[in-house]
Formats: C-alpha cells, structure tokens, sequence
C-alpha cells in the first residue's frame, strides 16, 4: 500500500447515457481507441505476469521454488502476513467506528475541519507515515527524546521502531479514514427511528445495536474491513521501514529475495501466491461493494443530524474526536517540528551545541559533504522524483484519456463485439489496483532487462511502473467527465446562440479540464509518493525522494535523520497540497472509494 | 383514573417553546386524535409519551403511576410511524415476531400470534416475503402487526397513514380504525388531517403551536369551534369582526353584513360578551342556501364557483367582505359578476369565537 488512495475503487458513475456518435455507432473507433491501453497493460502488466509465473515455474538453480514455498521459514512469513493485516484491520475497526458513529449522527461545530483531517493519512506516502512515527516515537523521536532528558537516561526508554505495535499503529494510522467514510456515510442514512421502533417493541439499547443497527451496518463495515485487509495486507513501506529486519510480510520477502538475495524464483513464487490472495480479496470486495451500493440506494437520503445536547454528550464526542485528530495530526505535526529542530549532539560532539530552530536539515540536502563523487545529493532526488512525476502525467493521461473515452463514449454502441470489448475490459483496468507495488516491480525486473524488450537503462522505466498504478485512477477520474460532456448539453448551449467554437470552449472544456486536472494530480502525488515498486526498480544513481528518504532513514547521525524528515516534510505538504486540489476540482460524480 | 393523563407539560428546544403546560387525558380502550398543523408540537408529545424526550416540567402518568422515569423499551407502548420504519433485514414474519421474542414469548407461541396478527390486518401468508418489496399500504398492515402483536398498553400512531396516497388512505383509515376498535386498543393517533381524526377518533385534542386550543369528540369541534384558529383550520374562512350590541335575550351583533340575534352561548363565554365588546363572528359556510323561501340576509356578488362533486364552492363579495361557502350542487348558482342572495338562519349559521 502507497498511500495512493483507493479514491476509486469501486463503481464507475454509471446512469448517465452517453448519446454515440455515428463514427462509434460503426465500433471501429473503439477498438481504435482501446489499442493504445492494450498495447500498454499487455506490454508493462501481463507479459510481466507471464514472466513471474514462468521463472516461479521454472527450476532455475537446482530447486523447484514451490517446494521452498511450503518451507517452514516461508510458511511463517505468510502466517504473518495474515495476522498482522487481521490484526491491523480489527484495531482499525476499533477506532472507527466510534467516530463513523459521530459523523454519521451529530453536527458539531468543527465537523468539516474534522472530516478533512482525518482523510489527510490516506494521501501520505508510506515513507513519509513512517518517518512521521519514527519522529514521534522512534529512538530519536520526540518522546524518547523528552523521556531521555527528563530522567537523565543514557538510552531511549521506549522501544517502538522494529516492534508489532509499529506496524499495527502505522496501519491503523492509514487506513482509519476507510471505516470512518465508508461506514459513517452509510450510517448517515440508518434512520435513527429504526432503533426507536425496536425499542418500542421492548429491545434494550444493547439489544437494538446487535439485532438492528449491526446487522444494517454490516455490509458497510464489512466492506470496509476488507478494504482495510487488502492494504494492509500488501503493506510494504510501513513494514519495511517500521517493522525492521524481524518482521517480513510477503511484501517485504518478496523485496528481500529480489533484492538482498537475488533468488528471484522464490520471489516469483510469493508474487503469485501474493496475487493470487489479492486479487481473491478484490473480488469479495467488488461484489461486497454492490451489495452496499444496492443498500444505499434503499436509503437515499442522508438523514439530519442531532446536534450535541447535553454535557455528556458534548464531553463524549469532543473526547472522541479530540483523540482521533491528536493520533492523526500528533505524528504529521512531530515529523514536521522535528525537521526544523536540533536535539541531538552532531557526531563527534559530546553535547549539544546549539539545540532548538534549525533549517540545517533543509540546507543539507543541497550539500555534498564527503565530495564523493557517487554521492547524490536529496535535491538531486526531488528533480528525479520530479522528472519521473510529469513522465507519469504524460505517460498516464496519453493513455487514460483513450481509454476513458471509449468507456464513457462507448456504452451504447450498437457492434456487439466493441460492446464486448468495452465490457470486459473495464474490471481489467482495475486490475493492477489488485497487484501489489512489489509485484509490479518484480514483473518489471523479469521481464523488462532482457531482450526482445530490455529497458533496463531506460529513465522511462519507473514512470512506467507508476503509470501502471496512477492509470485505474486517472481513467476512474475521467470517464464520468467526458460522460458529462454530451449532446443534450450541448444543444441548449447552441439554442442560446454559441457557436460550435464557443460550445467547445465553454461548455466541453470547463467539464474536461477540471477532470483532466483532477486526473493528473493523481497521476503526480501517486507517481511522487510510490516506493514498492520504485524500491525494486530505482538504480542507486537515480533515487526518487522516498527511496532517499528510506536509505537517510537507515543510516547513523542526526543529520541523515534530520535530512530524511525534512526530505519527508516537504512531501508530506506537496501530497496534501494535491490533495486539496483534488477534493477542490473533482466533479461531483466521482467515488469516493 | 387508569389509563393515560398528560400533566402541564412543558418542553423547550433551544430556547424555542414547542410545549407550553399541555393536559390531557385518554382513558383504556379510547383513541385519541393528536390534531394540528405542522410544528405544533404533536411528535413531541408523542415522544414524550414514548420516553424519546422528556420534557422540561411536568408529569406523564400511566394508571396512577408517574412514567417518566421509565426507559422506552420497559413503558410497553406500541409506536407506528409515518414511514413504518420496519427492519428492512428481516422479512414479515421476524419482524412482526420482534416484539414477542423480545418479551421473550416462547417459540409456537410467537408463531402462533403472528399468524393471528397477519390475517387480522389482512396479509395472511406473507410470512416469508421481503419487507422491502411489499407496497406502502402492505408495509402499513405490517407495521401495525408489529406494533400491535405484544398487545401494548398503549399504541402512538405518528401520522401513520402519511405517507400513503389520498385513494389508499381514506380506505385504509377505516380498516385502522376497525381493526383497533376491535381489539379495544387504547391509541393516540397523531395527524395533521382533520378528516382522518374525525374518522378514527373518539375525541380530539386540537394543537397549535405548542398548546392545546380544543378538546372534544369530533362532533362538537365540528359544530363548536372555540376560536378562529380551530374555525380556520377546518377550512372556515368567513370569518369577521363584529360588535355585540346588546345583551339581554339572546346576543345581537351588529356586523359590515347586517344584525342579528344569535342564542347566548353557553359556559362562560356569555359572562365575558358585554354590549359594547368587539367580537369575531363565524358564518359557517355549510349552514346557508340561496332558496328564496328562507330569509335571506345578505345580497352579494358572485365571485366564482367551483364544482367539487356532491358540493360546490361559491366564492361571494359582499361590502367588501369575501365569503365562502359550501353548497349542494344541485343548486343552481349565478354567473359570476351576477347579483346572489345568501339566505341562513343565524341561530345555525352564525357563531361567536372567542379571542
């Protein structure tokens, strides 16, 4: 899980009809239109696949990797890897559900701030969660820090970093927005009379919460859980980075054996296993969505809300959502002051010198200190990082707005093969949403370094890689736009006197533009913020920000940690900046999930 | 006194009175209509008397005993809304069954009161089918299945048949109000539909922004109007001002349309008519005729007509003062612009309404 948001996951805004042109009534466009995305998922996500499934099928140094597989070692990795997501997704119910509850049935001033903070951990890259927590909590964080001067100790007291309680904290720190959304919204519309009618025929409180309100709920948190499971289970970064070396999902095993090991035939084998679960998971998930979006039609209203009453009631819900915004804005705002605070001795000093404000993090990372001449400064990293995030948008929209086009366009045409076509290749789309960072990146080293197409010294490798994730969102953010744009708009706009120049302008492009802008934001932050992927890809020349920020991270002296949170607040703000962008340009029909 | 009494309740929202020193009182085995315009203050009786509120003074009392400190599942009510609110994961059966298993009736027992309770309202059968594919009026019958199936002590009915088109609801009001009589269940109706409360109610207890205005069967709100609010509110419009002009034998108003002598009104209204006050006076417009054999008191200018069925609606202009009224259709009525006479008795058509 990156962090990318799983914005739109879920059904495309369908109900409005596009009215075909006569060109698209023929279904030649379509199947023009579909090339380009064909060629590109063919090329970048199959044929890798394939590739993973051949070299796992293949005895390459003297052992079949399906008989490793069912190792003892290997079998503890997959145990893990399910206990901590079944772990990770309870606590994350746990501390939802409560504030699902509150937003769902009160009104309190504050409420949008409050909504808006809570969907800033989804957006984050996961290298900037776990620098952030490692700010608050790890050996040189805040608290340790605090502890260690309070009581004059020689060593941090509190042991976080490299512990379960990391990782479990981390993800529920990500993924608490999917429950307090997914749920809440469709509590919003639970009409509170339900409860009263049950407690009218006799049910006490407890009993109308588990023999009405749960059993209503349930798809809803249901679905949420799920949601919660399969980031959770193919969570890379956090584990890396927060977990240590005693903790390996399949993720981080399979990271390992590609990397550390060069066993790439285990690695393939966990790939498929790893796919294999997700794309199990997906499925569940998708019909679990219907059933909620089936629900929700049931109850279409968002039903008012109470406002806060009594004493208790306000002491509740402010104790409640005070608690929820402290664990999400503690860990941000810590990474942020520390990046710009001295509290250690530099190397080689005894005491510290000079503590307090500092921007010498933030002038470091321009710096070179050794001279070394393979030494690459983290600014050189933020241009990289820079250079592969506009390659994505170009790369990603080039694609997106042909496949977008032939969704949106597409619907009623009347050649049943196109139909077909348009069909069938709309969940295909979705599918490297189902595929893990580290999967995507494993396919790309099989497949892409050797002939017929080695890209192995091409720049345009990990924008590719990124597109490959950024490219379901961008079609998801574009299709209901250029849906929008049609005839029935366009008519009256002619009626009142615009000419076929002034529609375009006017009408068309005000609806496209904004989707277009929306489309590439994505494209930018999720480029900007990927790791899985990028660790298996990125050359040691060539680091993007979160591979900077992870190898600053893992070295010795104040200065690196110092260097890793600045690297990480400045792409803590760029994520949230896009953000709002995104929330700001959406046009309404876009899911929020 | 057993049954249900309603003591000088007050409840405020906000600083906003939506209850101001409400009484009333609804013995076992009568319904009771809660009448008024929206935001009168209905619901919040209804679920005060439920223990969804409470209100700020007061005393809800049950059979002698006080109420109010009794949680909402131990008060044994039956509640029906507007938009029947049935569990939509359960299907007809379960839901009916609800109140029972909460009880904690035994199982052949529940099944056994469903089914009564089903082919009492009509839907024997429907056991296994989905509640959220039956029609408005079915889930209505299932609603009060439910509702009435632990035998409460006392069902709140909250606009129970709003929701339901005009045709289903006239019908559906005299079914309800079988099916209660019936089972001599003790109710209060809450409706803002006048005619709906005549039909089902024993007595009505008018509303209007927070306090009760009148209390009495249906007949006598009908035919005794307190005052203009309640006159208006059952589509009384002719409505004006009037200076009583003597005291003595019967009262004599003296209006823009004319004298004339009406009875003296009974009770303490009387007391407070001295010669010289001024009134509002009600012509009804159900008690006149244009026959020209009765006395006819008023000549006026045909507005406009209406046909409406067995009646018609006469709009008339007569010294500025625009008057309704309810006539037969067989009548034959002028043109408009033509001249009419208005023709009543002012023992019948004419009543004084206090302030």
């Amino acid at each position: 899980m990156d962090g990318d948001g799983a914005a739109v996951i879920g059904s495309p805004a369908a109900g409005q009809e596009a009215r075909p042109t006569p060109a698209l009534r023929r279904g030649g466009l379509v199947w023009l239109l579909w090339l380009p995305p064909v060629v590109f998922l063919g090329l970048f996500y199959f044929y890798p696949l394939i590739s993973i499934l051949q070299v796992s099928l293949s005895r390459a140094e003297g052992f079949f990797p399906w008989e490793v597989l069912f190792s003892s070692s290997i079998l503890r990795v997959i145990g893990f890897t399910f206990w901590q997501a079944i772990l990770s997704t309870l606590l994350t119910l746990l501390a939802g559900l409560p504030g699902a509850y509150l937003l769902a049935r009160y009104d309190f001033p504050g409420k949008g701030l409050f909504r808006a903070l809570t969907a800033v951990p989804f957006v984050l890259p996961t290298l900037v969660v776990a620098a952030a927590f490692n700010a608050l909590l790890g050996p040189r964080g805040w608290l340790n820090l605090g502890l260690m001067a309070l009581f004059d100790l020689s060593s941090p007291p509190l042991t976080f970093v490299n512990t379960l309680a990391a990782i479990l904290v981390a993800h529920v720190f990500y993924n608490t927005t999917i429950v307090l959304r997914l749920v809440g919204d469709f509590w919003a519309r639970l009409d509170p009379r339900l409860a009263l009618a049950a407690r009218a025929l006799g049910a006490t409180p407890w009993q109308v919460f588990r023999k009405v309100t749960l059993p209503l709920l349930a798809p809803a948190i249901l679905a949420a859980a799920l949601l919660v499971f399969i980031f959770d289970f193919t969570s890379f970064g956090v584990i890396l980075v927060l977990g240590g070396p005693r903790y390996a999902t399949l993720e981080v095993e399979i990271y390992n054996q590609t990397t550390g090991l060069f066993n790439l035939p285990l690695a393939a084998a966990l790939s498929i296993v790893q796919l294999l679960c997700t794309l199990g998971l997906m499925l569940v998930y998708t019909r679990l969505s219907e059933k909620v979006t089936r629900a929700l039609t049931l109850y279409p209203d968002v039903l008012p809300r109470k406002r806060l009453r009594t004493w208790r009631e306000r002491l509740a819900a402010g104790f409640l959502a005070g608690l929820l915004s402290l664990f999400l804005v503690l860990p941000l705002a810590g990474l942020a002051a520390r990046s710009f605070t001295r509290l250690e001795p530099d190397r080689g000093q005894a005491a510290l010198e000079s503590g307090g404000f500092t921007l010498d993090f933030y002038r470091a990372l321009g710096e070179n200190p050794r001279q070394s001449l393979f030494y690459v400064s983290p600014l050189t990293s933020v241009s990289i990082s820079l250079g592969y995030a506009f390659a994505t948008v170009v790369l990603a929209l080039l694609l997106g707005i042909p496949a977008a086009w032939a969704l949106a366009r597409g619907e009623r045409v009347k050649n049943p093969l196109a139909r077909w076509l348009n069909r069938s290749m709309d969940p295909i789309l979705m599918l490297p949403i189902g595929t893990s960072a580290v999967t995507l990146g494993l396919g790309f080293v099989i497949a892409l370094d050797q002939p017929p197409l080695d890209l192995r010294a091409s720049p345009l490798l990990i924008p590719l890689a990124h597109t490959l994730v950024a490219f379901p969102f961008v079609v998801r953010s574009l299709t209901p736009a250029i849906r929008s744009v049609q005839p029935r708009l366009r008519q009256p706009a002619a009626i009142l006197g615009a000419s076929p120049g002034q529609v375009i302008r006017y009408v068309d492009l005000p609806l496209i533009g904004r989707a277009f802008l929306v489309a590439a934001t994505f494209a930018f932050t999720i480029s900007l913020g990927e790791f899985g992927a990028t660790a298996m890809l990125s050359r040691p020349e060539y680091p993007t920000v979160p591979v900077a920020i992870y190898r600053f991270l893992g070295r010795p002296g104040g200065i690196n940690y110092g260097q890793a949170l600045a690297l990480s607040t400045i792409l803590m703000l760029v994520c949230v900046i896009g953000m709002l962008a995104i929330e700001r340009l959406r046009v309404g029909e876009v899911s929020e999930f | 006194m057993s049954g249900l009494e309603i003591r000088e309740v007050h409840k405020s929202f906000n600083g906003k009175k939506a209850l101001e020193a409400v009484s009333f009182r609804v013995s076992r085995g009568e319904i009771v209509a809660l009448l008024g315009p929206s935001g009168s203050g209905k619901s919040t009786i209804l679920n005060i008397i439920a223990g969804v509120e409470s209100p700020d003074q007061g005393e809800v009392i049950w059979d002698g005993n006080p109420l109010l400190a009794v949680p909402v599942h131990r008060r044994g009510f039956g509640f029906m809304f507007q938009d029947y609110m049935l569990f939509p994961h359960m299907n007809v059966f379960d839901n009916v069954a609800f109140g029972l298993r909460m009880s904690g009736w035994e199982m052949d027992q529940i099944a056994r009161r469903v089914y009564t309770m089903l082919e009492l309202v009509g839907l024997p059968g429907f056991e296994k089918r989905n509640v959220t594919t039956l029609s408005g009026g079915e889930q209505q019958r299932v609603a009060l299945a439910r509702a009435l199936a632990p035998r409460p002590k006392l069902l709140l009915l909250d606009e129970p048949l709003g929701a339901l088109d005009r045709l289903l609801r006239e019908r559906l009001v005299v079914d309800l109000q079988r099916i209660l009589q019936e089972m001599s269940q003790t109710a209060i109706y809450v409706t803002h539909d006048q005619e709906e409360a005549f039909v089902i109610a024993d007595r009505v207890v008018l509303l209007d922004q927070g306090r009760v205005v009148q209390q009495g069967t249906p007949a006598e709100i009908y035919w005794q109007p307190r005052n203009e609010f309640v006159a208006r509110f059952l589509g009384m419009e002719n409505i004006f001002p009037a200076q009583i002009s003597s005291n003595a034998r019967g009262i004599e108003v003296k209006t823009v349309l004319g004298e004339w002598t009406i009875p003296l009104p009974g009770g303490t209204l009387s007391q407070s008519l001295p010669a010289g006050e001024t009134v509002k006076v009600l012509l009804r417009p159900d008690a006149v005729t244009l026959d020209e054999d009765a006395t006819c008191r008023i000549t006026a200018e045909v507005v406009a007509s209406s046909f409406r069925g067995q009646q018609q609606r006469v709009i008339v202009e007569a010294h500025g003062q625009r008057l309704v009224f309810e006539l037969p259709s067989r009548l034959s009525v002028p043109k408009a612009g033509q001249p009419v006479e208005i023709c009543f008795e002012p023992q019948q058509a004419i009543q004084i309404l206090s302030a």
